[in-house]
């Protein structure tokens, strides 16, 4: 029998995974079923001057063709939920389906409702978009110097916000200090790319005013959040359901359009409605990661005490504010700029802009990598610089193990900790030493072996809780997991989280 | 225009009306409720769509329907028998070979494929047979392992 820590156990889940037998979203199929595809904008950046879905109308097999214009007073626009305190963000207006600009090469511009999948698509090619290109800029570097292509009216030169965190005196700390290393980072955007493209199916009851809607979701709470604010409908009158998850990597955390488009579709038809998206879809709609250019100096000693850092983020958001979008780059990012380090001057300053890409939100990490890489980075130029080894500067400036808790200069206080021992630790497993004898010896035949070092300490553990109210966080809600006791003594795990690849159940019955 | 095809799946005769463009995945799964046969790519990148047709590996969301006229095909569904585990099955799951499970079955249809090919195969051409099927959470070192330790107990 298992132990309870320490041993492999067989998980639950995998009977149903490894024989067909699961559910994923796109498995569901509900009497009198229709399907939805989505047109999307080809351009990066455009007016749109006029939709004609006259010839999509009478297509055969087609229920149903929705504008942006079909949609106004009916629907909310897509909502952001990280509204990051003690910032100056502008959440701009972004519809369900565009109405007079495209901001990005994906955004939705009308939707099909039809008998099949294919009749669906089919219709999408019969809608004439009449487009009035603008420049595009895709840089968030770029897009925030005067005079680049703006998207949003109310957003001058595309800075949704400026966010600083600063604690001790970085100008004096950068003025006084003897060493300094300064370097541009650019931390590219990537491609989430879960296996399972995103999908939502829902079924709107016109007899008891209850929708129900599966959808590919790493958090159903937050969905039914979201998806109660853009349907309007309250949140008591949805019901969603995340079924098994074919991997999320964060893309299937945020509310897309999409996901509220097949549930207006399903109140305004009175049929159950499932849109799927296909791979290409999935690359330009669902949310993409990272995109930070970082300007970034880091002062200190020559024995390797850090004095100072100072940051400058180009966040890029892309065409709107997705759901937690604001608080990777700030909150998720910046409050670690000190890492496990006692680095007593601290002054950064993150700039989100909105550019014309698909919208960039929580990817593995989701603003942590990115400080921690920019962190250690500049330790590893550190010491370069002084000549020192990087395991020595580290060790140099952890927070020492009798110094808990600990309050770093962004303002986080650390409650315990013993860094040195980890650290010591890995090195012993590692044999540091002896790696670094063999290296040695390698180069001197030609051989060039390497070894890279670096510490991660996260802030984590958000919602829902006091702090994700403190940070901002409107959409934090119950996905916490509890334990009832029955009479019968069946112990009753009740988890409102869904994670994408965690085997969510295994995890509560162990 | 829609024709009429048989094909024999998982051993029992079926009969579909499809169009001559629909492919063989998005019939198995939305005229036949097979879905335990996956689509991930649209482009026979990732291998999650894939089945056997009269006994080889295929992508099925890069074969038409028409195309199956009057073979056999066996999904996910049909390959363990009487209720008990296929021994690939058994190993995936004993091996921690899956995490969110959506790669799994074309996994696993690969690599019973290679195993009826070739019944004690290297690690090298265990590899190499899935270098067709792609999975984004777990690695591919413990699907590796399941299918060796499959090869095994077989």
């Amino acid at each position: 029998m298992a132990t309870l820590f320490g041993s492999g156990i067989k998980r639950r889940e995998d009977p149903r995974l490894v024989t067909g037998k699961a559910t994923y979203t796109d498995d569901v199929k509900l009497p009198g079923l229709l399907y939805a595809a989505i047109l999307r904008s080809t351009y990066a950046h455009a007016r749109l001057k006029n939709v004609n879905v006259a010839k999509a109308k009478k297509a055969p097999g087609v229920v149903a063709v929705y504008t942006g214009a079909d949609l106004k007073d009916k629907l909310n626009t897509v909502p952001c939920a990280w509204n990051v305190p003690n910032c100056d963000l502008k959440v701009p207006s972004h519809p369900l389906l565009a109405t007079d600009k495209v901001r990005y090469a994906g955004d939705g511009i009308a939707m099909v409702v039809a008998e099949s999948r294919a009749a669906a698509r089919d219709a999408l090619d019969l809608i004439d978009v009449d487009y009035d290109a603008l420049d595009a800029v895709v840089d968030p570097e770029k897009a925030a110097q005067k005079g680049a292509p703006e998207l949003h009216t109310e957003v001058p030169s595309n800075i949704a916000f400026t966010w600083k965190v600063a604690g001790g005196d970085a100008a004096k700390a950068f003025a006084e200090a003897p060493v300094t290393v300064e370097q541009r980072i650019v931390q590219n955007r990537l491609l989430p790319t879960a296996l399972e493209p995103r999908a939502a199916c829902a079924s709107y009851n016109t007899g008891t005013g209850q929708l129900t809607c599966w959808v590919t979701s790493q958090n159903p709470h937050i969905h039914r959040f979201l998806l109660s604010v853009m349907t309007k409908l309250p949140e008591h009158k949805i019901r969603v359901i995340a079924p098994e998850v074919g991997g999320g990597f964060g893309s299937k955390i945020p509310g897309y359009a999409d996901e509220a488009l097949v549930c207006f579709a399903s109140m305004e038809l009175g049929r159950p409605v499932k849109w799927t998206e296909d791979r290409s879809e999935n690359y330009k709609v669902t949310i993409h990661g990272r995109d930070h250019v970082q300007y970034v100096a880091l002062c200190g000693t020559k024995d390797g005490k850090i004095t100072g850092l100072r940051t400058r983020v180009y966040a890029g958001l892309g065409g709107y504010a997705s759901t937690a979008a604001p608080g990777i780059p700030t909150i998720l990012h910046g409050l670690m700029y000190s890492g496990p380090y006692t680095i007593p001057n601290i002054d950064g300053t993150v700039y989100g802009v909105y550019t014309t890409t698909t919208p960039v939100d929580a990817y593995r990490g989701a603003g942590r990598p990115e400080a921690t890489f920019l962190l250690e980075r500049m330790i590893d130029l550190f010491a370069r610089k002084i000549g020192m080894d990087p395991v020595e500067v580290r060790r140099k400036n952890l927070i020492p193990k009798d110094k808990f808790p600990y309050t770093v200069a962004t303002g986080i206080t650390y409650d315990s900790g013993n860094y040195q021992g980890a650290l010591d630790k890995a090195l012993q497993m590692f044999d540091y030493k002896k790696f670094r004898a063999e290296q040695a010896k390698a180069r001197k035949a030609g051989r060039y072996l390497g070894v890279g070092v670096t510490t991660y300490c996260e802030i984590c553990g958000l919602g829902p809780s006091q702090v994700a109210g403190a940070v901002g966080m409107s959409s934090a809600s119950p996905s916490r997991t509890s334990r009832s006791s029955r009479a019968t003594r069946r112990r009753r795990p009740r988890g409102g989280g869904r994670t994408a690849v965690e085997p969510r159940r295994s995890v509560a019955a162990r | 225009m829609k024709r009429s095809i048989t094909l024999t799946v998982n051993g029992v005769a079926r009969t579909a009306e499809v169009e001559p463009r629909a492919l063989l995945a998005y019939v198995l799964r939305d005229q036949l409720d097979l879905t335990g046969t996956h689509i991930g790519c649209d482009t026979s990148q990732c291998g999650a769509c894939t089945v056997h047709l009269d006994g080889r590996a295929v992508k099925s969301c890069t074969v038409l329907a028409v195309q199956a006229e009057g073979r056999a095909i066996t999904t996910i569904e049909g390959l363990s028998r009487n209720g008990t585990l296929h021994p690939l099955q058994q190993a995936f799951w004993e091996k921690h070979g899956l995490q969110c499970g959506f790669c799994t079955p074309g996994m696993i249809m690969t690599a019973a494929d290679l195993l009826a090919r070739n019944s004690k195969p290297t690690e090298g051409e265990i590899r190499h047979a899935l270098e067709g099927n792609l999975c984004r959470c777990t690695g591919y070192q413990n699907i590796v392992a399941a299918v060796q330790a499959a090869a095994s107990a077989r």
